[in-house]
């Protein structure tokens, strides 16, 4: 007899390997669907990182560093404040929230993670180092990814970095400026060995 | 009486689903290395870093020090990329302020800094000496250099173009995983 159209059981092996495809078709599109949802994401916190540091440190190269301390009057969210001296006298405060940071009443929002300000009971990584005359400093501010969907393959750490001449500057640990961040000198290591 | 596939379509079918996988493969393979360069070749982070640093050895004469050591003749004896460090007495004497300053600042783990190169701000010469058919015959250029560095030195442009440029490698522990990090500026000409 001659066979005519297809056998049940090829119908069958057909369907199930159609169903195979199908499968993991399906996966990869919810995947690259997440993949272009997160991506959103992380470019906004990208690019916020970005306009931070390039904004404060702009500043700080442009106009020079001349003194760093807390501020008197935290903001209402009960995180960080840092009032920051130029050398023409003028000021700006940086503030440092859970999901924000605010610098010269310009505000960049967080969309995952946190600030990680109170780990080990620092508010913040400050390293100071003085050596003939020279300093420089670092404040480094880490976002918890932990638990988010950019746990990894992403940087959101904010640093601001700054090196220049002592005599030109009235930064904590001189007598100009006997604040709290005087203290704090080796912050860095103790935060980032605990870590 | 004909049954299912033969050996010949059975062939012409995995061919044909081979090259489709491949060709996705490659697609997505270059998606995750532009990913992968954008991450961790010259973050914001690390450009600030190098500027300060450059900021440090522009104090000290480092372009007259490159126009004497940087240089290119025609045996080739000369490299196109220079290591440098804070123990280089041609730019930081010894005992000297600025080598005392330096040697601090790259010994604190706040720097990680791992390696500083200066190079043309042309980096085509110096990445041509990868391939070994170029027919570079500059050699020791790239002797000693990582190939993760090379791979960034590769991603730099600056075809036809004069001056200087320095590259540092930065290292990083991410996820008890060390990761390096680059960073390049061109070195500004006369304002030393």
């Amino acid at each position: 007899m001659k066979s005519k159209g297809m056998t049940l059981v090829e119908v069958i092996v057909a369907i199930a390997l159609l169903g195979v495809i199908v499968i993991f078709v399906f996966n990869l599109l919810v995947d690259i669907r997440q993949e272009g949802i997160n991506s959103n994401i992380k470019s906004q916190d990208i690019m916020n990182r970005t306009l931070i540091i390039r904004t404060v440190q702009n500043d700080f190269i442009n106009k020079g560093l001349y003194s760093l301390s807390e501020c008197n009057n935290p903001n209402s969210d009960g995180y960080l404040c840092l009032n920051i001296t130029f050398k023409d006298r003028s000021s700006k405060q940086l503030f440092i929230n859970k999901n924000s940071v605010i610098y010269d009443n310009e505000k960049w929002t967080l969309q995952t993670g946190s600030y990680d300000l109170e780990r080990n009971d620092y508010k913040y990584c400050y390293n100071y180092v003085e050596d003939n005359g020279y300093y420089f400093m670092t404040l480094m501010f880490y976002v918890n990814l932990k638990g988010h969907i950019l746990e990894e393959n992403v940087l959101l750490d904010l640093e601001l970095f700054n090196t220049g001449v002592t005599s030109n500057a009235c930064l904590p640990g001189s007598s100009c400026n006997p604040g709290r961040l005087a203290n704090s000198t080796n912050l860095c290591n103790d935060y980032w060995n605990n870590g | 009486m004909k049954k299912g596939f033969v050996l010949v379509e059975t062939i012409v079918v995995i061919t044909i689903l081979a090259t489709s996988l491949l060709l996705v493969y490659n697609s997505f393979n270059s998606v995750l290395v532009n990913e992968h360069r954008r991450m961790y070749y010259d973050d914001p982070l690390y450009l600030y870093r190098t500027y300060y640093i450059l900021d440090l050895f522009q104090s000290n004469q480092v372009v007259s020090y490159l126009e004497r050591n940087l240089a290119e003749n025609e045996e080739g004896n000369y490299p196109l990329l220079l290591e440098v460090s804070c123990y280089n007495a041609d730019l930081f004497p010894q005992s000297g302020k600025a080598r005392s300053f330096c040697e601090k600042l790259m010994a604190t783990d706040y720097m990680d800094v791992e390696r500083i190169y200066f190079t043309y701000q042309d980096v085509s010469k110096l990445t041509a000496c990868t391939n070994s058919s170029s027919g570079c015959t500059i050699n020791s250029s790239l002797s000693g250099v990582s190939a993760n560095a090379i791979d960034y030195l590769s991603s730099l442009g600056g075809d036809g173009m004069d001056g200087y440029r320095i590259v540092i490698e930065y290292t990083r522990m991410i996820n008890n995983k060390k990761q390096y990090f680059y960073a390049s500026l061109v070195v500004p000409i006369g304002e030393e």
